[in-house]
C-alpha cells in the first residue's frame, strides 16, 4: 500500500504534448479515476504510473521511492504495480489458475503458497469454479476478473485499471463496476483507474481527476466534481449540464442577451468578460407563455424546438434569442409544442457561472 | 489512446545488458549473412582477375564482349517469357479453381501445390527423359508410332526451357491469385449485386479489379524467377551451347582459374534487375492492398460454367499437372526402376539396383541424404531464430533504427540464389575464414538465403500477439527475459512451427545457393544430383531425385499433419484483440 505522488508530469511524443505539468497527490487506499475524452493524457499518465513509458520531465514517486523521472525510472516488474488492461490481455495459452499464479512463481514463492495466493485471488473474483478453464472459454466479464484476479494476487501496492470496463456490453459494466469497488474496498490498495465514462468515474472513484488535451481541469472528490465542476469542459462532461455562453455583469451575475441571470459565481471574469451559465436541465422550470408569472426572476424566453416523450419525463430542446441551445426535462404532463414560446426558470441556487473552456 | 507505446529504455546499464547483448550477437549475424558477401562481390567486381589491380574492365568487358552480353539478353527473353506463359496460365486457373464450379478443384490446387515444391531441375531431368531428340520416350513414341526421321520434341531448346521454366513457375502466380481470390469480402461482391450487376458483371468489374494487382505481382514474381533459375538452364539449354546469366557464373567457376571477379561484376545485372522488380513489386502492393480488405465471412461466390465448359476448364487446369507432376514424376520413376533408359518400361527390364545402389551402397548419397537433412534441419532452426528475434525487435521497437535491421533481414530476397552463392564463396572461403569445404559455409548460405521468409513469417506471428499481453506479464513482476520466454515464445509456438516448415522445404529443394559451396564431403541431394547428371547415369540421377521427392513429399504432408494439429488448441485459445 502506499500514496502516490505525481509532480509536474509531462509527457511529448515528438511536437505532440500528451501531458503537460500533472500534478496529483493521491492518499494511499484511495482510488483515483482518471477522467476524460480520448486525447486527454490519462492512459499515457497511466503508462508511466506502470512504468512503460519514461516521463520527459515531473516525477512519480510511490510512497517514498522515486520510480520515475525523465533521467531514470524503476522498470515495470519492479515497482509493485499491477496492471489490468482494457483488452484484459489474458494469456491464452494458460489456464486460469496458471495465469494468476505466474506473478506468484516469479516471486520464488514456494508451491502451497503459490496454490494460497491464487485460491485466494480467485475467490476475491469469485472465479473459483473455473480455475481450469482456457480463457477461450470465458465471457468477457470472466475474463477481465481473471485479468483482475492476476493482477491482485501478488498483492501489489498499487493497482491500476485501463479502461477496464469498455469492451464489456452494458449490463456487465454496471455489475462489474460495482464489482470493482467492492475488491477495493475489501483489499484496499491504492488504485489508479482510466475511462471516458463519467458514470464510472463517479460510482467507483474516491477521487476524480477530469482531464483535457493533456491538462488536469479538475482533482476532487466524486460530488465535488459533479456538484461544483471547476469549469465549463467539467461542467459538460461530468452529467448532462447545459451551458450557455454570455458575459459578465458584475460578481454572481451573468447577461445573456438582454437578460440578467443571478448564480453562484466561480468564473473569475471581471465585468463584460466571457462566461457561462451551467445548469442541468432537470432544475430548469418551464412556463408556456401564458403561465408565467409576471415578476419572475433569474428567467428567459426561449421557443420550443424539439420535444421527446421519456416516458418518465419530456426532454424539450428550446433556443434561447441569443441563438443557444438548452436542453429541459419537464413533468410529462407538460405538453409545449415544437414552435411555442415559453419562458425558462433558473433557479439561482441551482445556476453556476463558471470560465469559459 | 493510439499513441503508438514504446517500451522505454530502462537507466541502469544492468538492466539493459541482456538488450544489448541479443542486439549485437543479431546486427553481427545480419552482417556477416548479408553484407559481407554483398560487400565482396561489390569490391570484387572492380578487380581484374589477372593483375589483381582496381579496374573497371570487367564492366566493359561485359558490355562489349557478345559471348557475355548475349546471356544477359538470353536471360531476359528466357524470364519475360516465363512471366508471360506462368501469368497467361496461372491467373485464370487461380480464378477457375477459386471462383468456378470446374470439378477436380481440390485436385488441381493439390497437384499444382505439388508443382510448387518440386525442384524444377528435376522437373528439368523428368522432362529429358520425355522429350531429349533422340531417346526421349514422347520422341520415340512418335517415330515408332509415325514412322517419322526427325523428333517431336526437343526439350534442348529455348522454347523447351522456357516451357519448363514456366511450367513450375504457374504455382506462383497460382498461389498469389488465388489468395487474392479467397480472401476478397464476399460483402464487396454482394454490394454489387444488390445494386443490381449479374454475377458476371460483378466478376468483371469487382472481383478481377480487386485481385488485378496480384497478377501484376504474379508476373513480376515469375519473371525474377526466369532470370535466376540455374538448374533448368544448367540442363536444357548448356548442352547446346546456349548460356544464361546464371549459367555463365557457373561458367567463370569452371574455368581454370576461374574468372572470379569478372564473375562478381556479372552478378549486377541479375542483382539489379531482381532489386528493381521488387521495388515495383513493393510501389504496386503498397499502393493498392488486395489481400486485407477483411470481410467477416469467408464464403465465396461460385460461378457456375455449365457442363462443357466446365469440363473444358477442367482440360485447361490439368495442364500444370500433367506437364509438372504427372509425367516428369512417371518419367523419373519408371526410368529408375529400370535396367537402362533406353530399353524402355518393359517387364523384363525392370529392377531395383538403383534404389539399393543410392540408400544403402553409395556413400555419396547416403552422406548427401543426411547433409540435406542436417543442414536444411540446422539451417532452418538458425534462419527462424534469427528471423523472429529481428522481427520482435522491429515490431516493438525495441531499438531507435530496429527498421535496419529488419531492411537487412529481408535483403537476400532481391538477390538471386546463384550470387549469394558468389558472395559466400568470395567472403568466407578466404582467410581470415577459409570455410570452403565446411558445412558452415553452406548451412551460413541457406540461412542468408530464406532469412526474408523466417522474417516476414515473424513479423506476422508476433503482430498477432498484443503487447499488452507481454507488459501484462511485466506488471505482475516478470523481468523481459522471462516475459518473452513464458508469454511470448509459446504463443508463437504455431507460428515458429510454419515458419520454420518454410524455410527446410525451400532449403532441401535449393541448388544455385549452394553450387558454388559444396566440396564431395558437404554435397547434399541437389548438388550430388546436378553433378551426377553431368556422368550421365540417368537411371541413377532418376533414383536419386525420385528420393529426394518422395523425401520432400512425406516432410510436406507430416508437416500438414503437424501444424494442423498444434494449432488446434492455440488456435481456439489465442484471439485476443491487439490494443484497440
Amino acid at each position: 500500500m502506499s500514496d502516490i505522488r505525481i509532480k509536474g508530469l509531462s509527457k511529448s511524443f515528438g511536437n505532440y504534448q500528451a501531458l503537460r505539468d500533472l500534478n496529483l497527490d493521491l492518499a494511499s487506499g484511495h482510488l483515483l479515476a482518471l477522467l476524460g475524452p480520448s486525447g486527454c493524457g490519462k492512459s499515457t499518465t497511466l503508462q508511466m504510473l506502470a512504468g512503460f513509458e519514461i516521463p520527459t520531465s515531473g516525477e512519480i514517486w510511490a510512497g517514498e521511492r522515486l520510480i520515475s523521472s525523465a533521467a531514470s525510472i524503476v522498470p515495470p516488474e519492479k515497482r509493485g504495480i499491477s496492471l489490468v488492461f482494457q483488452n484484459y490481455a489474458v494469456w491464452p495459452h494458460m489456464t486460469v489458475a496458471e495465469n494468476i499464479a505466474f506473478g506468484l512463481k516469479i516471486r520464488r514463492l514456494s508451491r502451497s503458497e503459490v496454490d494460497a495466493g491464487t485460491r485466494a485471488a480467485l475467490d476475491a473474483v469469485r472465479l473459483g469454479q473455473l480455475a481450469d478453464r482456457y480463457p477461450s472459454e470465458l465471457s468477457g466479464g470472466q475474463q477481465q476478473r481473471v485479468a483482475l484476479a492476476r493482477a491482485l494476487a501478488v498483492q501489489p501496492g498499487i493497482l491500476l485499471l485501463d479502461e477496464p470496463l469498455s469492451n464489456l456490453d452494458a449490463a456487465l459494466r454496471d455489475e462489474m463496476r460495482f464489482e470493482i469497488r467492492r475488491v477495493h474496498d475489501e483489499l484496499g490498495i491504492t488504485t489508479v483507474y482510466v475511462t471516458h465514462d463519467q458514470s464510472e468515474a463517479l460510482v467507483t472513484a474516491d477521487r476524480i481527476a477530469v482531464m483535457k488535451l493533456g491538462a488536469l481541469q479538475q482533482f476532487a472528490a466524486p460530488e465535488e466534481v459533479f456538484e461544483r465542476p471547476a469549469n465549463e469542459f467539467v461542467a459538460s462532461f461530468i452529467g448532462t449540464n447545459n451551458t450557455v455562453p454570455g458575459a459578465s455583469a458584475g460578481r454572481g451575475a451573468l447577461r445573456i442577451g438582454e437578460r440578467v441571470v443571478t448564480g453562484l459565481d466561480r468564473s473569475g471574469a471581471a465585468e463584460g468578460g466571457e462566461a457561462v451559465l451551467i445548469i442541468r436541465p432537470g432544475k430548469v422550470r418551464l412556463h408556456e407563455g401564458e403561465t408565467a408569472p409576471a415578476d419572475l426572476a433569474n428567467s428567459l424566453p426561449a421557443r420550443v424546438v424539439r420535444s421527446a416523450y421519456l416516458g418518465e419525463s419530456r426532454d424539450i430542446l428550446v433556443e434561447l434569442a441569443t441563438g443557444a441551445t438548452m436542453r429541459v426535462l419537464v413533468p410529462p404532463e407538460q405538453r409545449p409544442a415544437p414552435g411555442n414560446r415559453v419562458v425558462l426558470e433558473l433557479p439561482a441556487e441551482n445556476c453556476q457561472i463558471l470560465p469559459r473552456g | 489512446m493510439s499513441s503508438l507505446p514504446r517500451p522505454a529504455l530502462f537507466g541502469t546499464l544492468g538492466h539493459n545488458l541482456p538488450r544489448w547483448l541479443v542486439l549485437a550477437a543479431v546486427t553481427l549475424a545480419l552482417l556477416l549473412l548479408v553484407a559481407h558477401p554483398l560487400g565482396w562481390i561489390l569490391w570484387n567486381s572492380f578487380h581484374d582477375d589477372s593483375t589483381k589491380e582496381l579496374s573497371l574492365g570487367n564492366y566493359q568487358r561485359m558490355f562489349t564482349r557478345p559471348s557475355l552480353w548475349l546471356p544477359i539478353l538470353n536471360s531476359l527473353i528466357l524470364a519475360f517469357s516465363v512471366a508471360l506463359f506462368s501469368t497467361l496460365i496461372g491467373v485464370p486457373l487461380a480464378w477457375l479453381v477459386a471462383r468456378t464450379d470446374m470439378p477436380g478443384r481440390g485436385l488441381v490446387r493439390a497437384m499444382t501445390m505439388t508443382a510448387f515444391v518440386t525442384p524444377s531441375f528435376i522437373g528439368a531431368l523428368g522432362w529429358i527423359l520425355l522429350a531429349a531428340p533422340r531417346a526421349g520416350w514422347l520422341n520415340v513414341g512418335w517415330r515408332n508410332l509415325t514412322g517419322a526421321e526427325g523428333p517431336l520434341l526437343d526439350i534442348y531448346t529455348m522454347a523447351g526451357t522456357i516451357f519448363v521454366c514456366s511450367i513450375y513457375t504457374v504455382p506462383y502466380t497460382f498461389a498469389l491469385v488465388a489468395s487474392a481470390f479467397d480472401e476478397m469480402a464476399v460483402e464487396l461482391e454482394d454490394a454489387a449485386t444488390t445494386l443490381g450487376a449479374g454475377k458476371w458483371r460483378t466478376m468483371l468489374s469487382i472481383t478481377v479489379p480487386l485481385a488485378s494487382p496480384a497478377f501484376l505481382v504474379g508476373f513480376i514474381l515469375s519473371f525474377i524467377q526466369g532470370m535466376t533459375l540455374f538448374g533448368v538452364p544448367a540442363f536444357l539449354l548448356t548442352p547446346s551451347g546456349t548460356r544464361v546469366v546464371t549459367t555463365q557464373l557457373a561458367e567463370f567457376y569452371q574455368l581454370f582459374p576461374p574468372e572470379i571477379f569478372l564473375a562478381a561484376a556479372y552478378c549486377m545485372p541479375l542483382l539489379l534487375v531482381t532489386a528493381g522488380l521488387f521495388w515495383i513489386r513493393r510501389r504496386i502492393l503498397g499502393r493498392r492492398q488486395f489481400t486485407t480488405i477483411g470481410g467477416k465471412t469467408r464464403r465465396t461466390r461460385r460461378i457456375e460454367l455449365g457442363t462443357s465448359v466446365r469440363w473444358l476448364g477442367f482440360a485447361f487446369a490439368m495442364i500444370v499437372p500433367v506437364t509438372a507432376v504427372i509425367l516428369p514424376f512417371a518419367a523419373l520413376l519408371l526410368v529408375s526402376l529400370s535396367k537402362a533408359w533406353g530399353l524402355g518400361p518393359v517387364p523384363g527390364n525392370f529392377t531395383l539396383d538403383w534404389y539399393r545402389w543410392a540408400l544403402l551402397e553409395n556413400g555419396e548419397t547416403q552422406r548427401a541424404i543426411v547433409n540435406s537433412l542436417v543442414y536444411g534441419g540446422v539451417a532452418a532452426s538458425i534462419c527462424m531464430l534469427l528471423g523472429v528475434i529481428v522481427a520482435y525487435i522491429s515490431e516493438r521497437r525495441l531499438f531507435s533504427g530496429a527498421a535496419i535491421l529488419g531492411a537487412l533481414a529481408t535483403t537476400p530476397i532481391i538477390i538471386p540464389g546463384i550470387v549469394l552463392s558468389v558472395g559466400f564463396f568470395s567472403a568466407y572461403t578466404r582467410p581470415p575464414f577459409g570455410f570452403y569445404g565446411s558445412a558452415i559455409l553452406v548451412i551460413a548460405a541457406f540461412v542468408a538465403t530464406f532469412l526474408p521468409i523466417a522474417y516476414s513469417q515473424g513479423t506476422t506471428t508476433i503482430k498477432g500477439i498484443s503487447p499488452d499481453l507481454e507488459r501484462a506479464a511485466r506488471s505482475v513482476g516478470a523481468g523481459e527475459i522471462r516475459t518473452f520466454l513464458s508469454i511470448t515464445a509459446p504463443l508463437m509456438r504455431t507460428g515458429l512451427v510454419s515458419g520454420w516448415l518454410l524455410v527446410f522445404i525451400p532449403i532441401m529443394r535449393e541448388l544455385s545457393v549452394a553450387i558454388f559451396l559444396v566440396s564431395p564431403k558437404t554435397n547434399v541431394m541437389t548438388t550430388l544430383i546436378y553433378n551426377y547428371k553431368d556422368g550421365g547415369n540417368y537411371e541413377a540421377v532418376a533414383a536419386t531425385s525420385i528420393v529426394l521427392l518422395a523425401g520432400t513429399l512425406v516432410i510436406v504432408l507430416l508437416a500438414r499433419l503437424l501444424v494442423g494439429q498444434g494449432s488446434r488448441r492455440t488456435r481456439k485459445t489465442s484471439n485476443t484483440d491487439p490494443a484497440t
